[in-house]
């Protein structure tokens, strides 16, 4: 199963095998969605094929602009795909490829998509290292993640880093500190260097000494909405504002099919209809996470592109009706 | 032969500290440009590195025609740090002065993120919320999520109002970008 190798509709490359596999793809969708004509699969790419990829795209996909063209990797082809099994692909492709009818054609009805639809499939687990008690993302956070793995393509999502108390804040920057204070100071904001001066103007007193008086300047600037670090924030912040880093590595090796790019794009994607507060891409930096702050239940989960087969969304798991 | 031995062993190293830690940020990202202003009276520029991070800090002193002030720093290595502090001549800032200042100021930030939002409107929200009271000092960081920009941002003001000792009504505000 190779999927198509360059791309077709609208201003496509459209070689012949690679319209065979997207009409017969489309045709599965013909019993599902009336806008979307059964067509000839012929390898020819004239006006009723780029018409039913312009319906499949906006019937199925949820685009309201629809573009008319397939890309090999990308996100229509990903949807026309996403609702049949490998087996049943291979069978298509080949019979397509070979110019010939499947013997067994697949055909997409609302109860396929209403059996699969959802986040059922999909798995968003804690990092070994992240303390019981700190497992504490939210059920519309970890849907929101969820989203963004069907999007791109992945089943596993891996969460490296949820909440950090102002005490384990305080201790990881005064070990830091005592290493290399310089180097702190450099990578701390306007609050985080005020309790690095908190150290720095109190080396002679106990660790024990130091370590409270950090941790009241860390609430102290709590207290005036500012915040030494991301992460750092009380429970009762957390359950209103959820701050989770997905690892990069960990990600990665969870996942057969991994995609960072597309996995990127689908919580830029959630984080531009307001899903996502705030993402941060720091796959390139040394943290290799992404960095996302969800406010539970902002935004209700169903409208997420709404009429797409990606998300019907009364079935996504833990999300508020 | 003396003076070029202290030199190259002593003044050198402390000289070239940030360049040596391989920043980021060039000392030349910043450059220092004549601001642009027609109520502005005089500049200075001073550059040096940070006792504290030995990160580089470029200084803009201005002088207004009203003798209002303003300070524009700009820090930064392996992160930005941007810090405005106006110190004005009148009685107080109200808040709409106060977001002014702030929409003025971010117009000299190196590194410029895009706002959900009006500054303007983050600003008197912002003082909304606190209750603020020009009689009363106040600081608060700003809202992270109206910001739109791939990394970290913190930002936030201080304002500081008139006291018995003469001091004039203060206002900070800063922007740190990048870190952790």
């Amino acid at each position: 199963m190779k999927g198509i190798v360059r791309s077709v509709g609208v201003n496509g490359i459209n070689q012949r095998k690679d319209v065979r596999i997207i009409q017969t793809y489309l045709n599965s969708f013909s019993a599902w969605k009336k806008k979307i004509m059964p067509l000839k699969v012929d390898g020819i790419a004239g006006n009723k094929t780029y018409h039913a990829i312009k319906a499949f795209q906006q019937q199925a996909v949820g685009m309201k602009n629809p573009d008319g063209r397939i890309d090999p990797h990308g996100k229509t082809f990903r949807y026309l795909t996403m609702y049949i099994s490998q087996e049943q692909q291979q069978a298509l492709e080949t019979a397509a490829h070979q110019n010939q009818r499947a013997a067994r054609p697949v055909l997409i009805s609302s109860k396929t998509v209403s059996d699969q639809t959802g986040l059922n499939g999909f798995t968003v687990s804690y990092k070994s290292g992240v303390l019981k008690s700190r497992r504490i993302v939210s059920n519309y956070a970890m849907s929101v993640i969820k989203i963004a793995l069907k999007e791109s393509g992945m089943k596993t999502a891996v969460i490296t880093s949820t909440l950090r108390t102002p005490e384990e804040q305080a201790s990881i920057m005064l070990k830091n500190a005592k290493i290399d204070l310089k180097k702190q100071y450099r990578l701390y904001g306007r609050g985080g260097d005020a309790v690095l001066k908190i150290y720095d103007k109190n080396k002679d007193k106990s660790d024990t000494e130091i370590l409270q008086l950090m941790v009241d300047k860390i609430n102290d600037l709590e207290k005036s909405n500012r915040r030494v670090s991301n992460h750092c924030i009380s429970k009762n912040g957390y359950v209103k504002k959820n701050i989770i880093d997905i690892g990069l590595n960990s990600t990665k090796n969870a996942n057969k099919k991994f995609n960072p790019k597309k996995f990127t794009k689908a919580l830029k994607s959630l984080e531009k209809e307001g899903f996502i507060n705030r993402l941060i891409d720091e796959t390139g930096k040394s943290n290799q996470c992404w960095h996302i702050e969800v406010t539970p239940n902002k935004k209700i989960l169903s409208n997420y592109n709404k009429g797409s087969i990606l998300n019907q969304t009364t079935f996504v798991n833990g999300a508020p009706k | 032969m003396i003076s070029r031995f202290i030199f190259i062993f002593f003044i050198l190293p402390i000289a070239c500290n940030a360049e040596n830690i391989n920043c980021k940020y060039p000392s030349s990202f910043v450059d220092e440009q004549t601001a642009k202003n027609e109520n502005i009276k005089s500049i200075k520029w001073e550059k040096h590195l940070d006792d504290d991070s030995g990160e580089h800090v470029k200084k803009l002193s201005i002088i207004f025609n009203n003798k209002d002030t303003a300070i524009i720093e700009h820090k930064y290595c392996d992160m930005y740090n941007f810090e405005y502090t106006f110190t004005t001549k009148q009685q107080a800032l109200n808040k709409k002065d106060i977001a002014e200042q702030v929409v003025y100021a971010f117009k000299y930030s190196k590194i410029q993120p895009k706002f959900k939002t009006k500054l303007n409107t983050i600003i008197l929200n912002a003082l909304d919320s606190q209750g603020f009271d020009a009689k009363n000092s106040l600081s608060i960081g700003l809202p992270s999520d109206q910001i739109l920009y791939n990394d970290n941002v913190e930002y936030g003001i201080e304002y500081s109002p008139a006291n018995s000792n003469g001091t004039a009504p203060t206002l900070v505000f800063y922007l740190s970008i990048g870190g952790i």
